[in-house]
């Protein structure tokens, strides 16, 4: 029951994440994307542990964790081309490629969602996962949108 | 019967898992813990995503490998 209830805080915990705290400024758009990044990467590690720790529990078959994995990998590949990309002045952002790697990611994850996970029959398992490629996606989504605005600025 | 074979696999998935979520939630909540300097925080914040997407990779890779699967060599475009 306790192990149970502690899984349920991290939907609450992921809500506040919207909220970065910063002592003396306000946070500026490009530190949020790169917050949001650095949440994007975190979110994608768990989900691919987290399948890496069912297959060896036995609770899902290697056949079934070896594509979501492989998706995760890509992920990860992905968002190591875009990191570096974001630590330049907005001003000097490669806009066009920073949305379309952000793009990549959300696809990726959302085809996760929408198809990689029905080799996971076990609704508790899906949904253990699925709650990370959600954050992928929200932030993923988060960082198009704060992007675009930046470019418009 | 079906009912607590559900259960338990709940109990598994949950004792598997649980750890797994509140290390998460915790690594989360200290990426916004921004300091006052713009240029720690963007040095701080990249390094982070880095260093996580690149121990993803290794511990797929390493997955990849017990597993007796090939491991994942193309770069995506």
């Amino acid at each position: 029951m306790k192990k149970f209830s502690l899984v349920l805080i991290l939907p609450a915990l992921l809500l506040w994440q919207g909220c970065a705290v910063k002592p003396s400024a306000p946070v500026s758009p490009a530190e949020q994307v790169l917050a949001d990044n650095a949440i994007l990467a975190t979110s994608n590690g768990a989900v691919a542990t987290a399948v890496m720790k069912l297959q060896g529990a036995g609770l899902v078959s290697t056949a079934t964790a070896a594509p979501i994995l492989g998706e995760q990998y890509r992920i990860a590949q992905i968002d190591n081309q875009l990191t570096p990309l974001l630590t330049a002045t907005p001003s000097k952002w490669d806009t066009t490629q920073i949305l379309q790697l952000i793009q990549q990611i959300n696809s990726t994850a959302d085809n996760l969602v929408s198809h990689g996970l029905v080799g996971i029959r076990d609704p508790a398992q899906q949904q253990a996962i699925t709650r990370n490629l959600d954050t992928i996606t929200t932030i993923a989504g988060q960082m198009l949108q704060l992007v675009q605005s930046l470019k418009g600025a | 019967m079906n009912t607590l074979l559900t259960i338990e696999q709940l109990g598994e998935v949950v004792a598997v898992l649980g750890p797994l979520a509140i290390e998460t939630a915790l690594k989360i909540r200290s990426l916004l813990q921004l300091s006052p300097d713009f240029t720690v925080n963007v040095k701080n914040l990249s390094q982070s995503a880095i260093t996580t997407n690149a121990a993803t990779e290794a511990s797929i890779a390493a997955w990849l490998v017990a597993q007796g699967l090939p491991v994942i060599t193309t770069q995506p475009t």
